[in-house]
């Protein structure tokens, strides 16, 4: 498979595209890309794991040249972890400079954000909680949103947040909340498989009638992972290979899904060098094998997923 | 009932985690802090840092490890109001603690490594000299072994650091 090059790429060019596998960029795991590349059709890039200096938010410039070269044989996704949309107070500008960094240098489909904040008051918390669903939470979100949107001609996805501390209780269901979303700015969903079954365990998601309620057709990417049990609770510390559960309920929702384009192994740079790469590359297969034949096949109509906003403007 | 504006809610979440007192009353809030997940959280962002600063500064973080300091180091680490995510900015805050430890060998060990990687990315364009209050091979060799520190009366040492030192290091009894 090879690509267009930079200047003639379209997010509507990837949306054609059938479903693929995809893994996560490890920049100091060179060995490890290596062996799982034969096995993906994408590669999902956090470009804020890339900065370099901290003082003014730049990022390795090896690690660009060799996404915008990997870009001509595969697709590469952007998926943050820093910019914290859900912060009251503002989210975090650096974020965006590592965003127009990776864009300006490399051809990116689409780019995603975690539904949660890392941020309180310009402090970072150590962690990442999810976004209460109240509506003023997600009145602020559809305006980030829609920043994001005009700022970047690209599709934009929000994936759900695991939930450690008790649920606040908010004005929307897990599925309205997201539903709201969707329905009012046209961003698309990442859906994190694992961390739907870290919330059920941690605090009796039910997952059926979670998944009947959410606009399905939102969703676009898939996240298996595997995690540890600590003290009675599930983490979604993503270190793991993904258990055959995770796996069974990605294969049950993908073909629900009718713009789903990919499905990614999500594993964190720590896990790299203690997993090693042969149960990568076997985590890779399986999900391939166990989840991709269940994707509903693409059809013409989908072709503007996560670009289209609700009054039809692109 | 709670009824908490988000900026409130936020304010009142960010306090539990970092153990400080909460500035508000709030029943939802008095849940959290009672609850095993805060505990747990606080726990996660503990060992967040700590794969942060094993990953990068593993002789200092292996030091304080041995000595019994690397909890306090953490706890600083996670109260540390001013600390962002990169492992860069952690790694460096640890050293600027660690390199004025009390414990002589914590500020040896900090110092050596800091300049090492000073060396390694070249922000250390001069030799420094660190002063160690034993002789450096035994206590490095166990820390990069993961062994036990070796029980060495004192013998002072000083260790000449820089980008045109042969080998980026060498160890001279003083």
């Amino acid at each position: 498979m090879s690509r267009a090059p930079l200047d003639t790429f379209t997010p509507t060019t990837f949306a054609r595209r059938p479903c693929l596998v995809g893994a996560t960029f490890h920049p100091a795991e060179s060995s490890a890309l290596d062996a799982i590349l034969p096995h993906i059709g994408a590669l999902e890039v956090t470009p804020d794991s890339l900065v370099v200096s901290t003082e003014d938010v730049t990022l390795d410039t090896r690690a660009l040249t060799t996404l915008r070269a990997l870009a001509f044989d595969i697709d590469i996704v952007a998926h943050g972890i820093g910019l914290s949309i859900a912060s009251h107070d503002d989210w975090w500008d650096g974020y965006l400079r590592c965003l127009d960094q990776l864009l300006d240098a490399v051809p990116v489909a689409w780019h995603s954000e975690h539904l949660g904040y890392t941020r309180v008051n310009g402090e970072f918390l150590g962690t990442m909680l999810p976004a209460p669903r109240t509506q003023e939470m997600l009145d602020l979100l559809v305006d980030r949103v829609r920043v994001l949107q005009a700022r970047y001609e690209l599709p934009f996805l929000l994936e759900n947040v695991v939930g450690l501390l008790p649920d606040y209780p908010g004005a929307y269901s897990d599925a309205s909340f997201l539903n709201s979303l969707v329905e009012a700015t046209g961003c698309g969903l990442l859906l994190d498989v694992y961390n739907l079954r870290c919330d059920k365990a941690n605090r009796g998601l039910e997952i059926g009638p979670f998944l009947d309620e959410l606009q399905l057709d939102a969703v676009v990417e898939l996240h298996v992972a595997g995690g540890v049990s600590y003290r009675g609770f599930t983490l979604d510390v993503h270190s793991r290979t993904p258990e055959a559960a995770t796996l069974e309920l990605a294969a049950e929702i993908a073909p629900r899904c009718p713009n789903l384009r990919l499905v990614t192994y999500e594993l964190l740079d720590e896990a790299v060098a203690t997993l090693g790469t042969t149960r990568i590359v076997q985590s890779l297969t399986a999900t391939r094998e166990v989840v991709i034949p269940k994707v509903a096949s693409v059809s013409e109509s989908n072709v503007t997923i996560g670009a289209t906003r609700p009054d039809g403007t692109h | 009932m709670t009824s908490l504006g988000l900026g409130q809610l936020q304010t009142g979440l960010l306090q539990l985690i970092k153990g400080r007192p909460t500035a508000v009353a709030d029943s939802y809030l008095s849940e959290v802090a009672r609850s095993e997940a805060l505990v747990l959280l606080r726990e996660i962002a503990a060992s967040w840092r700590a794969t942060s600063i094993q990953r990068t500064a593993p002789l200092t973080t292996a030091m304080l490890e041995r000595r019994g300091y690397l909890g306090a180091e953490l706890i600083a680490l996670i109260r540390a109001p001013d600390l962002g995510p990169f492992h860069r900015d952690v790694r460096n805050r640890l050293f600027a603690s660690a390199a004025n430890h009390h414990d002589p060998l914590v500020a040896a060990v900090a110092r050596f490594e800091r300049a090492l990687i000073g060396v390694a990315e070249g922000t250390l364009e001069c030799a420094i000299a660190i002063e160690w209050p034993v002789d450096p091979y035994p206590v490095l060799n166990a820390l990069m072994a993961g062994r036990e520190l070796p029980a060495t009366g004192p013998a002072s040492h000083q260790v000449l650091v820089g980008p045109t030192v042969a080998g980026m290091f060498r160890v001279m009894p003083s």
